[in-house]
This record gives structure tokens, C-alpha cells and sequence, in this order.
């Protein structure tokens, strides 16, 4: 291979009580793409900050053709050619695509105002060899997530950005957006750029790595050409130890009669007659891709979303669920889809977190008013202890803890709730291997002390591996209700697709 | 370059969406102009006095001389700020106007007297970017300074500007017809207008605005910018400063009491978002002259001056329900295009 295009020698990066990093190494070649993965808190993220300039590393160098080079802020490592795509993106929603793309680089004319027709035109281009189709003056607020993203992408193509790290660029992408970028990464890699992918789903680095660099506990585990790898290797790696290939326990035997039943239940543009029912103690799935009215259909279980249409009934009663107090009086809890946006209360502890919604109906009405604190310690330590969160004390900020354990703590949420029917969104988004098994065992769980639990999730084999039964939606109709061994990846992918085409209203 | 990727899995959107923005985007200035034509059409049925040459001119110089602080006003809301301080400028300003005009020439006063008003603000700016305070904190504590300020520079005395005929000229003066204080107004929108939407200076402005963080990443000026933008919103309220001496011919450290709460609610009348992120200047005009309309009405109506303070705070309230309003049906016009 040609030389290394940024060389990372023996990057430390001590933070109080904590090393970060230890000793890292790291090569990335031009027309590479070079996975980057680990657990939540092996160091990625710290590793992405040392080289787009937002963190100085304690001791190690970085090399660019041959040089020292030193970030002291975000603006130095962009010169430098380096583009960090985090997950949050750097747009300006009001900001038309152009101005995003131009943003602090607009083309002016001689009079020092801005020249529209040759910027939109640049912009057009980009976009263009992006393939995407939308108009330069649009504003960036009005674009999917999809969009958005390669608008990102866009910005650091027009400056010729030689490093481009993406991380977890695909969280929050559907299949056919993810097949786009998979087609633009591969074009990047054909240019020349280097692209240093950061991701928790191992199939896609098997699809489009070429080497891959395991970390762990902030230390360098090793680099290998993904040919050379397997999946049970990376793992290995990640853990520390191998994984067997868990298979999590199913088959509890549910009630009869059914905790909730949705009768032929409607929303415009989205759902169309849907029909199914969940029994106490088992784990139903709930597989569709996005826009199938999945999302749709859990939020209007949790009052969120008003339906047109049929009748949810719990318990065999019919309950009316017009807002979210309503769904929970009724006995339904939902784990939100984004944690950060809809979950966590960054500000508050781990404590507070968990227990923010704790029933308070046995109190007497005095009690109700306040804290009770040592009730609500036990309480705490009782879940902590069950779903192994990891914070050092319960006061902990619940955002100075990892992914998953920030995660954990919502599903702490559900035991405090009492509620015995759950809406799980995305249980294991964003969190690692270890982590994710722990999540699974705990569904299983929950299913087994007698709730009924719905997991609506993209990740298929997630629900291959804890659903007992599993519901496919596409284009807003029912296109499958598989059971036991039917319930595996083809099955699910093939019910998701269906109809998708023949193009339900 | 290369040749496009896959050009056929890119995902149609936005079309819709846009229209429904473009909806609001014309929306937000009919709006105002309904409510405006609604008030004329109305009072000019009650009272037709209304209607008469001479109160439609004050009408339309009141509405100039707010207009002229609310441009200012809607680039540091554009920039996701606020200034509170604008009437204390206002005052302090006109005051020092007022006793300029008895120790030099016009064109000086008015150059010395807008320099005063810029410097001023863009104090507002270094202590809002250097000290980082907030700034509706920041223009808060500069509102009483300010204010003592002027009274002290006026020891609690009114000036009266006599004998300076081509300064009142400023506000009695016509132009093709046109009093002068509205051709400063649109001057004053055009300039704003360029520097909003054509300059990169303007763009990083509701960058800013828009999303801090982003623009930070960016390598965007940041203190630089918010430093020009509340020099720019000091420019203004001492422009209007001098407007208004030019009105009353007789200035004391009181003026512009409740200025900043006009200012905010012509921008966001005009179809300014608080959110920040992007600014509508004609807008603004247009919310001027309705508050100068209602406020008018309400003075031909014989209704007592206090009762206008209840107006212009259920006006202010009313346009940021709409606000509200406005943002809620395009988020889900938008959640139903997903």
C-alpha cells in the first residue's frame, strides 16, 4: 500500500480518575476504509476527539505526510483535512443545503456579497455526484435524517477532505438509505479518501471494511484485515473473551387470555387495519422498515398518536389512550426510540432517572408531596443491582454514563412502573455486545415474571433471537404473524418487503 | 470528477415539505398584512377621521421610527438574542442628540450620536461573548445603566431642540411625497435586508442562530459576529433616537420606556421565530405599521394610554402563540411526509 495518510503514534488521554486512551496506534491509508470498533467506553469516541481536534492528546503524536501535527481545536484538524461526522450533525437547519455546504467559505462576488448562482451551482454539482436529487436552496430542516447526513458528506467532499470518520453513520438510516451510503463510501474509497468507520453493527464492517481496529479499555487490540477476520474474532476482541453464540431462553408459557388486543386499528397515511394480540408473558416482536407504520403503531399505543380507526383493548376492555398519562394509568409502559431526545434527563442522576415516574398512589397524600429518600435509595439499589448498572454512585449524572448503561437505567423505568404491559423501542440501540445480551436476558425476564412485552426494533436478528412471536408490518398492513421456528431472519425480511413495492396507498 | 452514484436509490423528499414552508414563509407576512388591512378597513367604518392624510402620516412615521429599532432587533433575534437595552439607548441617544445639535452642526450630531449608539451596543456584545452572560441577562442590566445614564446625563431635565429647523425637518420633511422618516426606514430595511440575506456575515449570523454548536465546529467568528450584530442593534436604536428627538423637539431621560417589548413584538409579529436561525425584515415593517395602526385606533378611540400597555402585551403574547402555532403544524406536516 501507498503510504499512510495520517499516522497516530502511542495516543494517550488521561481524564481525572480515568485513562481514556493507552498507548493507541492507528494507520489509515488513502482509498481505505477502516473500521474502528469496541465497546461503549474502549475509547472510540476519545479517539474520533483526538483526531478532529476537539481533545489534545496527554502524550503520543499524530503524523500527516511525514509531519508532527498538533490539533489544538476543531478548526486545525479541518484544515488539516480531517472531517468528523458524528451523529450529530454540524447543520444549520435554516440554512439552505448551499449555505450549509459553503458555510464560512462563501463565494462572493467582487461587491463582497454572496454569488447564489455560481455557489447553488457548486453545491448542485456535489450533490449531484452524491446522487442526490434535492435543490441546493432547500432548506437543510425540511431533509431526512438520510439526507441530512449526505449533506455532511457533501461539505467535506467540496473542501477535499483527504479523512473522512463517520460515526455510527448508520443508526438512524433504513435499509435503502444505508445501501446509498455504502455506494458513496465505496466511491470515496475509489478517490482515494480514507474513511474511518466507527460502528456497533459488525455485518456492515464485514461489508465494506477493508481493515479493522479493535479497541478495548482504551488500549489498542489489534488491526487486521477484515479477510483475514471473522465476526467471532472481532467479538473476541471487543470482549475479551468469546461469545457464545447466546441463544437467550423462550418458550415461557404466556396466558390465554390476552393482555392487549388491537382491533383492525387505523391512522392516515399510516396504518391500515391491523389486527394482533399479546399475551402476558410472552415477547411479541414488531419488525417493519421505516415507514412500514411500525412507529406509528407504538406510538399510538402509548397515547401519543390518535387512530382513526378499531379499538385497543386491554384486558379484553376498551381503553381510550389519547395522551401518555392515560396509556400509563392503563398499565402500558413505553421505552422511547432515542434515549437522548425522549429518555434521559441529562441534568438529573442515575437515581432520579430511574425513578422519575415512580407511582406514588399507596402514598398517603402528605408523603406524595416529597422524597422519600431512603425508600427511594433501596428502591433504586434493588434495580441497579438486578440490571448491573454501572455509576459509581447513585447522584452520578445519568449523562457521564455510557450508552448502555444510560439505557439500562430506562429499563429501570419499567420495573419502577409497575406497568405489566411493555413498549420497547429500539431496546439495545447504540449499546454494545455485552450490553445488548444483558438487555435480551433482562426482556426475556420480564416476559417470564408475567408481563407482556412488545419489541419494536430494525435490528432483525434481535428479534429473531428474543421474540416468541413476531409481527411484520409493511406499508401499514399486517404482511406476517410469525411463530416459533418461523420466526427467523428470512422470514422477517421477506414479510418486511412484501407489498413494499405494489405500493399501499 | 466522477460519475454520479447510484443516482436511483437517492430518496425523493422534500418537495411537499417545502411547499408547506413556503406556505408558512408567505403565511407570515400576509398575516400581519391581514391583520393591518382588518384594523384600516375597521376603523375607517367607525371613525373616518382615521383615514385622514395627517394621522395616516403618523401613523406611518410612528411605524417608521419602531421599524427602525425592530430591524435591529431582528438581527439579534436571527442571531438567537435579544436586546432589552434598546430603549435606554433610545433615550440616552436622543438626549445627547438633542444637546450635540447646541454644539456643533447636524451632520455631526447625527454621525457622533449613531457612533455613541454602536459603541454602546457593541459593549452589549463583549459582555455578552467575553463575559458570557446571557444575552437577555447581559441587555437587562444594561437597560438600568443605561437609563441612569441618561437621566444623569440630563440631571432629570428635559432639552428642548430649538431654532434648528432643518434638523426637525428630519421628521416633518418630505421626499417625492414621501415623509422622510419612512424613506429612513426602508433605507434602513434595505441595508439590513443585503447585509442579512447577501452577505457571508448575515449567513453566519443565522448560523448562529441557527445551531451554536455547528457554527463553533465550523470555524465560524463567533464573539466577532454577536459583537457586530448588537453594534448593529445600538446603530439603530440610535437612529431612532434621532428620529424621535426630530418628532418631539423635546427630549428627557425618560424616552422609549417599553421600546424593547415593541421591538420584539414587531419582529415577531413581522414572522421572526424567537427560535433564531433566520429573520424576516420586511415582516418587521409590516408588524411596525400594525402596532402604529392599533395604537393609533386606540387613540382616536379615545381609550385610555393605559389600556395600550395591555394591548401591545396581549399582541406580543398573541404573536408568539402563533409562533408556537406555526411550528408546531410544520413539525407535523413533516412528521406526516416521513
Amino acid at each position: 500500500m501507498a503510504e499512510p495518510i495520517l499516522i497516530a503514534k502511542q495516543i494517550s488521554k488521561q481524564f481525572p480518575g480515568v485513562l481514556a486512551l493507552d498507548n493507541v496506534d492507528l494507520e489509515l491509508f488513502p482509498g481505505e476504509v477502516h473500521a474502528l470498533v469496541g465497546e461503549n467506553g474502549a475509547g472510540k469516541s476519545t479517539l474520533i476527539k483526538v483526531l478532529g481536534g476537539q481533545y489534545q492528546p496527554t502524550s503520543g503524536t499524530l503524523v500527516m505526510k511525514g509531519e508532527t501535527v498538533h490539533f489544538d481545536n476543531p478548526m486545525q484538524s479541518q484544515a488539516a483535512g480531517i472531517s468528523v461526522i458524528n451523529q450529530e450533525f454540524n447543520l444549520i437547519p435554516q440554512l439552505s443545503i448551499a449555505e450549509n455546504i459553503f458555510l464560512g467559505r462563501e463565494i462572493r462576488r467582487a461587491t463582497g456579497l454572496i454569488d447564489w448562482k455560481v455557489m447553488n451551482a457548486r453545491a448542485a454539482s456535489v450533490l449531484q455526484e452524491l446522487g442526490m436529487s434535492a435543490s441546493p436552496r432547500l432548506r437543510v430542516e425540511y431533509l431526512s435524517v438520510a439526507d441530512q447526513q449526505l449533506v455532511e458528506v457533501a461539505k467535506a467532499l467540496s473542501q477535499d477532505f483527504r479523512i473522512m470518520i463517520m460515526d455510527e453513520p448508520t443508526a438512524a438510516l433504513n435499509s435503502a438509505e444505508v445501501e446509498r451510503l455504502f455506494s458513496i463510501i465505496a466511491s470515496l474509497r475509489q478517490r482515494g479518501v480514507a474513511v474511518l468507520y466507527v460502528s456497533h453493527r459488525l455485518s456492515e464492517i464485514f461489508r465494506i471494511a477493508d481493515r479493522v481496529t479493535v479497541l478495548r479499555d482504551g488500549r489498542h487490540v489489534d488491526t487486521r484485515p477484515i479477510k483475514d477476520t471473522t465476526e467471532s474474532d472481532v467479538i473476541t476482541m471487543m470482549l475479551g473473551r468469546a461469545l457464545a453464540d447466546y441463544t437467550v431462553e423462550k418458550g415461557a408459557s404466556p396466558d390465554a387470555k390476552p393482555a392487549l388486543s388491537v382491533r383492525d386499528v387505523s391512522i392516515p397515511k399510516a396504518l391500515h387495519g391491523v389486527s394482533f394480540d399479546v399475551h402476558y408473558g410472552e415477547v411479541l416482536g414488531l419488525a417493519g422498515l421505516i415507514g412500514s407504520g411500525r412507529s406509528e403503531l407504538t406510538r399510538a399505543l402509548f397515547g401519543i398518536q390518535s387512530i382513526s380507526a378499531g379499538a385497543i383493548e386491554i384486558d379484553g376492555s376498551v381503553v381510550h389512550l389519547n395522551n401518555p398519562m392515560q396509556a400509563l394509568r392503563a398499565g402500558i409502559f413505553l421505552l422511547p426510540e432515542d434515549r437522548k431526545i425522549e429518555g434521559i434527563f441529562p441534568d438529573l442522576s442515575v437515581l432520579d432517572n430511574v425513578l422519575i415516574k415512580r407511582p406514588r398512589e399507596k402514598d398517603s397524600a402528605v408523603a406524595r408531596q416529597f422524597l422519600a429518600g431512603r425508600a427511594e435509595r433501596t428502591q433504586y439499589q434493588k434495580i441497579r443491582d438486578m440490571l448491573a448498572i454501572r455509576a459509581h454512585t447513585s447522584a452520578q449524572l445519568i449523562s457521564t454514563l455510557s450508552g448502555g448503561n444510560q439505557q439500562k437505567a430506562l429499563l429501570g423505568r419499567a420495573l419502577v412502573s409497575e406497568a405489566r404491559i411493555l413498549l420497547l423501542n429500539e431496546p439495545s440501540r447504540g449499546v454494545d455486545v455485552g450490553t445488548k445480551v444483558e438487555i435480551h436476558e433482562l426482556i426475556r425476564h420480564l416476559a417470564q415474571e408475567g408481563c407482556a412485552v412488545i419489541v419494536s426494533s430494525s435490528d432483525v436478528p434481535e428479534l429473531v433471537k428474543i421474540s416468541d412471536r413476531c409481527l411484520v408490518l409493511s406499508g401499514g398492513q399486517t404482511t406476517g404473524l410469525l411463530e416459533g421456528t418461523q420466526v427467523n431472519e428470512d422470514n422477517i425480511l421477506a414479510c418486511a418487503v412484501a407489498h413494499a413495492k405494489i405500493g399501499v396507498s | 470528477m466522477q460519475t454520479p452514484m447510484n443516482p436511483t436509490v437517492s430518496a425523493p423528499q422534500g418537495k411537499p415539505l417545502a411547499s408547506v414552508l413556503r406556505f408558512f414563509q408567505v403565511f407570515e407576512s400576509v398575516g400581519v398584512l391581514a391583520m393591518l388591512l382588518i384594523v384600516v378597513v375597521a376603523m375607517s367604518i367607525i371613525n373616518p377621521v382615521y383615514l385622514n392624510l395627517n394621522n395616516v402620516v403618523n401613523i406611518v412615521i410612528t411605524a417608521s421610527i419602531i421599524s427602525v429599532v425592530g430591524m435591529g432587533m431582528t438581527m439579534a433575534v436571527a442571531m438567537g438574542g435579544l436586546d432589552l437595552s434598546v430603549g435606554s439607548i433610545q433615550a440616552l441617544t436622543a438626549c445627547v442628540a438633542a444637546s450635540l445639535l447646541d454644539t456643533t452642526n447636524i451632520p455631526l450630531t447625527i454621525v457622533g450620536t449613531l457612533l455613541l449608539g454602536m459603541l454602546i451596543g457593541m459593549l452589549n456584545g463583549a459582555i455578552i461573548s467575553r463575559l458570557r452572560v446571557p444575552a437577555f441577562v447581559a441587555t437587562l442590566g444594561m437597560m438600568s445603566i443605561l437609563r441612569g445614564a441618561a437621566l444623569l446625563f440630563t440631571d432629570g431635565q428635559s432639552i428642548l431642540i430649538m431654532g434648528h429647523d432643518d434638523f426637525a425637518r428630519l421628521n416633518t420633511g418630505r421626499l417625492l411625497g414621501i415623509p422622510v422618516p419612512f424613506i429612513i426606514a426602508l433605507i434602513t430595511l434595505a441595508a439590513f435586508y443585503i447585509l442579512l440575506k447577501h452577505t457571508p456575515f448575515g449567513r453566519h449570523v443565522c448560523a448562529i442562530g441557527g445551531n451554536e454548536n455547528a457554527a463553533l465546529a465550523t470555524g465560524l467568528k463567533i464573539g466577532r459576529t454577536r459583537v457586530l450584530v448588537f453594534g448593529l442593534v445600538g446603530l439603530s436604536a440610535a437612529l431612532s433616537g434621532i428620529m424621535l428627538s426630530a418628532q418631539l423637539l423635546i427630549v428627557d431621560g425618560t424616552l422609549g420606556t417599553g421600546l424593547e417589548l415593541q421591538a420584539i413584538a414587531v419582529t415577531v409579529l413581522g414572522g421572526t421565530s424567537l427560535a433564531g436561525g433566520s429573520g424576516n425584515l420586511p415582516g418587521t415593517l409590516l408588524g411596525s405599521l400594525l402596532v402604529a395602526a392599533i395604537s393609533s385606533a386606540m387613540n382616536i378611540l379615545r381609550v385610555p394610554p393605559f389600556y395600550q400597555y395591555l394591548a401591545l402585551g396581549l399582541l406580543l403574547i398573541l404573536a408568539l402563540a402563533l409562533d408556537a402555532l406555526r411550528r408546531t403544524l410544520v413539525k407535523r406536516a413533516m412528521m406526516g411526509e416521513a
